[in-house]
């Protein structure tokens, strides 16, 4: 039997399944966070620090597990991403009361936020990953820049938490989403040989 | 490294997501419009909220043009994404706290990408050059103009309550004209 660990080319169906898997393990981590602060996004709290760290064991591994063996199915991890683009968009847009009252994740929503953190530095990790193996001065600076911005979004999610800067990461977040979606479903430009 | 900006030929998944990230990032400018807000002080008559405006207009215009000329190979992805934005203008005009909370900044994003639809519509039909659609032209141009200065500088309701039905049939007019040239252009290229 094939190690889990090992390179698998996925197909659409395993890809959407996989990324399911990924995003249930680190939500169900996150949401047993409240043993270590009952109120949730706690900057204060050490305990609720490490425990977000160990999330980033999950998320990191996982997107760059899946990114890896989506390759042959580009339009699934495009899939993923622009689901991913949606629920931060809701999480973020859907929210016009102070207390979440009206939030469509309900009293759900600091879960939501945690594991989307997580899932940030997942993608930056991936995305720099990906970046850099293109090769070229264009796609390095790419890489380093979306590298700072998942060590950026770290910082304010575990240590800031600055309202303003949320302001401005949360758009770029779902943007980035969907520009890599855009990357990934671009058809590759016809070589002289193919014609 | 290929120039992003430069315009090319999308794909259709492309078209449509480009068409997502421009409604996305003019969603985002105009909640962000939030911080220049000064109580008492309309935002209409407070220079600062049109400036900010102002940086919705040069991503929305220049944004619809860059699409529109990316998409001549998939122009039903037009009439979708066209389609999908009166939908967007029917919810936010007449459907009940559809959007509450951001009802302004979907109006926000929608006028710029009106804007830009004009600014392509107008030259596009004036060319044609029969008189009927040279009228269209006009009409189209006029709405625009009436947008563009009741949307920045007076922000009357008796004037959204004409424009709102008007925009969103303008809207589904463009639609279906994509989609119709997407079809023909498709049973011509044997799709």
């Amino acid at each position: 039997m094939k190690c889990w660990l090992e390179r698998h080319n996925l197909g659409v169906a395993g890809s959407l399944a996989a990324a399911a898997v990924v995003a249930a393990m680190l939500y169900a981590w996150i949401d047993a966070g409240s043993v270590v602060s009952e109120t949730r996004i706690n900057v204060d709290s050490w305990a609720w620090k490490i425990w977000q760290f160990a999330a980033l064991l999950i998320a990191v591994p996982g997107v760059w597990w899946l990114w890896r063996n989506t390759r042959s199915v580009k339009a699934a991890w495009a899939l993923i991403l622009a689901g991913f683009a949606v629920v931060v968009f809701v999480n973020y847009y859907g929210d016009h009361s102070a207390d979440f009252s009206a939030s469509p994740f309900g009293e759900n929503t600091q879960a939501v936020w945690e594991s989307i953190n997580a899932l940030v530095v997942g993608f930056a990790v991936a995305g720099a990953l990906a970046l850099w193996e293109r090769g070229g001065t264009a796609y390095r600076v790419g890489a380093v820049l979306a590298l700072a911005f998942g060590i950026l979004d770290l910082i304010n999610a575990t240590f800031l938490q600055n309202g303003t800067l949320w302001q401005i990461l949360d758009p770029l977040i779902i943007l980035a989403a969907l520009y890599w979606a855009v990357d990934e479903v671009r058809p590759a430009p016809a070589s002289a040989e193919t014609g | 490294m290929s120039n992003p900006l430069r315009p090319r030929d999308l794909g259709a998944a492309e078209a449509l997501l480009y068409a997502a990230i421009l409604f996305v990032a003019l969603f985002a400018w105009g909640a962000s419009t939030d911080m220049l807000d000064r109580e008492g002080l309309p935002s209409t008559s407070n220079w600062a909220w049109r400036l900010w405006q102002v940086g919705a207009l040069l991503m929305g215009i220049p944004g619809v043009w860059w699409i529109w000329r990316g998409t001549r190979r998939v122009v039903w992805t037009r009439g979708v994404a066209l389609a999908v934005l009166a939908l967007a203008v029917f919810l936010n005009a007449y459907g009940y706290r559809f959007f509450e909370g951001h009802y302004g900044d979907v109006w926000k994003a929608t006028n710029p990408i009106f804007l830009g639809c004009t600014l392509i519509a107008v030259p596009a039909l004036w060319r044609r050059g029969s008189l009927l659609a040279r009228t269209g032209a006009l009409f189209v141009a006029a709405q625009g103009i009436v947008l563009f200065v009741n949307g920045y500088f007076v922000n009357n309701g008796t004037i959204w309550d004409a424009l709102d039905p008007l925009r969103l049939l303008t809207l589904l007019a463009w639609a279906s004209v994509a989609l119709a040239s997407g079809m023909e252009r498709s049973a011509e290229t044997g799709g």
